[in-house]
C-alpha cells in the first residue's frame, strides 16, 4: 500500500506540463503566424474559463470532501475487515478508462453537467482515498501506542497525531488527484458539459489546429497553476519537524 | 500500590501471561525480567489497559482497573517505550505538554511544568522549541521520560525505555534515572531483558519464563537464592559477581587481628612485637594506628621479617590501596587484586582503620545471605 502512495515531490504533472509546453513552442517556431491567431481566441477562453473552473472545481471539491473521510474511515481499525475489499473495488475502478466511465453516466443520467461531474468526481476520488487510507495506516504504531498509552481519545490522536504525520502522504494524492481531475475535464465537452474541451474538440473536428492549441494550452496553463498552488500549500501543511526529516 | 491478582492473557489458545500475582508497594522500581516472548510487555500494558486481560485482577491503589475509564486511567500513569515514540510533527515543549494539555491545565503552568522537566532530565531548555528530529537518541530518551512525568503521576510504566540507545549512552541515562528515581520515589514497573539493568535499577525484581512469573524478589535476594534453575541461569553462571556490586564493604568487614593485639602496631611499639604478630596472624601486610585510633601508614612482613631492629614507624610505609565501608564489594574484591594483597584495608571518614576486607570474609557474608530467608520488606 506504501508503493501506491504517490510521492508528491516529483511532479509528474508538472512534467508533463513542460513537455506540452515544449511542443507548443516548437510548433509555434515552426509555425509563427500561429502566434497572432492564438491571440484571437482570447475572447473564446474567458467565456469558456467559468465553465470549466466551474466543472473542476465542483468535481474536486466534491472528491475531497467525500475522499477525505471514506479515507480516514477505512484507516480505523474497526474498518479492517472493510477496507482491503474497498480499496480493491476503487483500484479496478480507476483502470476503467475515463472515457468509458463518461459513457456509462451518460447513460444513465443523460448529457449535461450531471453525468460530466459524475465522471470527474469518481477519476478524482481514487487517489484521494487511497492516499489517506495509506498515509494513515503509515502512521507508525509506536506513535500510536505512545498516543494511546498517555490517553488520547480516538479523536484527538486522529487530529494532533495521525492526520499531521500522514499529511504528505495526503497531500500527495490531492495533488494527483486534482491534476487527474484537470486533465480528464475537456473530455466533458464530449457530452455537452462545456469547458475548454469545447474548443479542442471542435478544433478537432473542423481541423483547425490553432484552436485545439488554445484549448489544450488553456488546460496546461491550468493544471501547472493548480499544481503549484497544492505544492504551496502542501509545504505549508506539512508540519516542520517531519519537513526535517528531510527524507 | 500495584497488585496484579491471578492475571491472565490469551492469544486464542496461547498463554501470554498465565496466572501471575505479586504486588509493587508504593514508591518501588519492580523490573519485569525474562527473556524476550515471556510476556512483560503484555503483563505491563494490562495495567493501563492497552491489553484487555483474559482473566483476573490489577487493582492500582485499591482501585480495580477495569473500574476506571481507561482514558483517565491511562492519563495518571506514565507510559514510555523503547522507540521512545516522540510526536515528530511536535516539538519537544508540545510533546511534554501532551498530558497536561489533556488535563487541561493553563498553558502558563503547562510551560512552566516543560521548563521543569527539562531541568529535572538535565536537558538544555533551548532544546524545547525543537523537533525530535534535531535531537540525538540520548537526548530523545530523556524527552521520553521527561514526557511521561508531564503531570506528575504517581506510576510509571516503562517497557525497555533505554533499550534503543547505545551503551555508553545507556549507562548513564540508567545512573541518571536511578538518581530521579530515588528522588521522585514513583511505582514504576518497568520492563528489562538486561539482568544488569534490572540489578542495578530494581528495588525488586520479578522474573518470568514463558508468561509465568518464577520469582519476584529483592535484587540481594535474587542472587543470593535463586528460586530454581531457570532464574539461576537467567541471572548468570557469574551471578556471584554480579552480587559483590549489591553489598558493601561494610557488610563484609572482618577485624583481624583481633583489636587487642593492635598496641603491637603502634608506630612507637617496637617492630619485632610487630613482625611476630604479623606472622601469628598469617598476614602480609598490615596497618599501622597511631594511638587516636587513626590510619598512620602500613607494614610489610617481608620489610621486617629479617631481624629488623627499632621501632615500627622506622619500617612504615605509605598507607596502601585501602576502600572506604560504603565503598561495593566488586570494586574492594578490584583494589585486593589489583595490589596483590591478601586483604584490604577500610578506612572510614575520619582516617580510623574500620576493619579489613578479606576473601574469607566476602565468603562468609554471601554464604550468610544464601542461608537467610530475609522478609521482602526489610529492603
Ligand atoms: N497481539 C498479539 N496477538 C497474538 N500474540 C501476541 C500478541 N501480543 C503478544 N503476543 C504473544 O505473547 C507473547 C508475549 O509477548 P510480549 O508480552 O510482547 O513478550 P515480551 O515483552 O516479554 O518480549 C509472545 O509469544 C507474543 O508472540
Ligand atoms: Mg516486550
Amino acid at each position: 500500500m506504501r508503493a501506491a502512495a504517490l510521492n508528491g515531490r516529483l511532479a509528474g504533472p508538472a512534467l508533463l506540463a513542460g513537455l506540452i509546453g515544449l511542443a507548443v513552442a516548437a510548433a509555434l517556431a515552426v509555425r509563427p503566424a500561429w502566434i497572432g491567431e492564438l491571440a484571437t481566441y482570447g475572447p473564446d477562453l474567458r467565456a469558456l474559463t467559468a465553465g470549466h473552473l466551474l466543472l473542476v472545481g465542483i468535481s474536486a471539491g466534491l472528491a475531497i470532501a467525500t475522499g477525505l473521510p471514506l479515507g480516514i474511515l477505512l484507516s480505523r481499525p474497526g474498518a479492517a475487515r472493510l477496507a482491503e475489499p474497498v480499496m480493491q473495488v476503487l483500484n479496478v475502478g480507476a483502470t476503467v478508462p475515463t472515457l468509458a466511465v463518461l459513457a456509462l453516466s451518460m447513460s444513465v443520467l443523460g448529457i449535461g453537467l450531471l453525468p460530466a461531474l459524475l465522471t470527474l468526481w469518481l477519476a478524482t476520488l481514487l487517489p484521494i482515498v487511497r492516499n489517506t487510507y495509506a498515509g494513515l495506516r503509515g502512521v507508525p504504531a509506536p506513535l500510536l501506542d505512545a498516543a494511546d498509552g498517555m490517553g488520547m481519545t480516538a479523536a484527538g490522536r486522529l487530529r494532533r497525531v495521525e492526520l499531521p504525520n500522514a499529511a504528505p502522504v495526503i497531500f500527495a494524492g490531492l495533488r494527483t488527484a486534482v491534476t487527474v481531475n484537470i486533465g480528464a475535464a475537456p473530455l466533458a465537452s464530449l457530452i455537452g458539459a462545456g469547458g475548454f474541451g469545447d474548443l479542442i474538440f471542435a478544433g478537432i473536428q473542423l481541423y483547425d489546429p490553432v484552436m485545439m492549441l488554445a484549448g489544450a494550452l488553456a488546460t496546461a496553463a491550468l493544471a501547472l497553476a493548480t499544481d503549484g498552488f497544492l505544492a504551496a500549500l502542501q509545504r505549508a501543511s506539512t508540519p516542520r519537524g517531519l519537513r526535517l526529516r528531510g527524507a | 500500590m500495584i497488585s496484579f491478582q491471578a492475571v491472565s492473557k490469551l492469544y486464542g489458545d496461547t498463554a501470554a501471561v498465565r496466572d501471575v500475582s505479586f504486588e509493587v508497594p508504593t514508591g518501588e522500581l519492580c523490573v519485569l525480567l525474562g527473556p524476550s516472548g515471556c510476556g512483560k510487555t503484555t503483563l505491563m500494558r494490562m495495567v493501563n489497559r492497552l491489553v484487555p486481560k483474559t482473566s483476573g485482577r490489577i487493582l492500582v491503589d485499591g482501585e480495580d482497573v477495569d473500574a476506571l475509564d481507561p482514558v483517565a486511567l491511562r492519563r495518571r500513569i506514565g507510559y514510555v517505550i523503547q522507540q521512545i515514540g516522540l510526536f515528530p510533527n511536535m516539538t519537544v515543549e508540545e510533546n511534554i505538554r501532551v498530558v497536561p494539555d489533556l488535563l487541561g491545565w493553563s498553558a502558563a503552568r503547562g510551560r512552566q511544568r516543560a521548563r521543569e522537566l527539562m531541568d529535572l532530565l538535565a536537558l538544555d531548555p533551548g532544546l524545547l522549541a525543537r523537533y525530535p528530529a534535531e535531537l540525538s537518541g540520548g537526548q530523545q530518551q530523556r524527552v521520553g521520560v521527561a514526557r511521561a512525568l508531564a503531570a506528575d503521576p504517581p506510576i510509571l510504566l516503562m517497557d525497555e525505555p533505554f533499550g534503543a540507545v547505545d551503551p555508553v549512552n545507556r549507562a548513564a541515562i540508567q545512573e541518571e534515572f536511578l538518581a530521579l528515581q530515588k528522588r521522585l520515589r514513583k511505582t514504576v514497573i518497568f520492563v528489562s531483558h538486561d539482568i544488569d539493568e534490572a540489578l542495578l535499577l530494581g528495588s525488586r525484581i520479578a522474573v518470568m519464563r514463558a508468561g509465568e512469573l518464577v520469582q519476584c524478589d529483592t535484587p540481594d535476594a535474587l542472587l543470593a537464592r535463586p528460586a530454581d534453575a531457570f532464574v539461576s541461569s537467567f541471572v548468570g553462571e557469574d551471578r556471584v559477581l554480579r552480587h559483590l556490586r549489591l553489598l558493601t564493604v561494610a557488610d563484609v568487614l572482618v577485624a583481624e587481628p583481633a583489636a587487642d593485639a593492635a598496641a603491637s602496631l603502634r608506630p612507637d611499639a617496637p617492630v619485632r612485637e610487630a613482625a611476630a604478630l604479623m606472622e601469628q596472624a598469617g598476614r602480609t601486610d598490615l596497618v599501622v594506628v597511631s594511638s587516636d585510633g587513626r590510619a598512620a601508614g602500613r607494614l610489610r612482613l617481608e620489610s621486617v621479617r629479617e631481624g629488623a631492629e627499632g621501632t615500627v614507624r622506622d619500617h612504615m610505609e605509605a598507607l596502601g590501596p585501602a576502600v572506604s565501608p560504603e565503598d561495593d564489594l566488586r570494586h574492594a574484591a578490584s583494589s585486593m587484586l589489583a595490589g596483590g594483597l591478601d586483604a584490604v584495608p577500610c578506612i572510614d571518614r575520619n582516617g580510623r582503620l574500620a576493619g579489613y576486607v578479606t576473601p574469607r570474609g566476602i565468603a562468609g557474608a554471601l554464604k550468610r545471605r544464601a542461608g537467610r530467608r530475609m522478609p521482602l520488606a526489610a529492603e
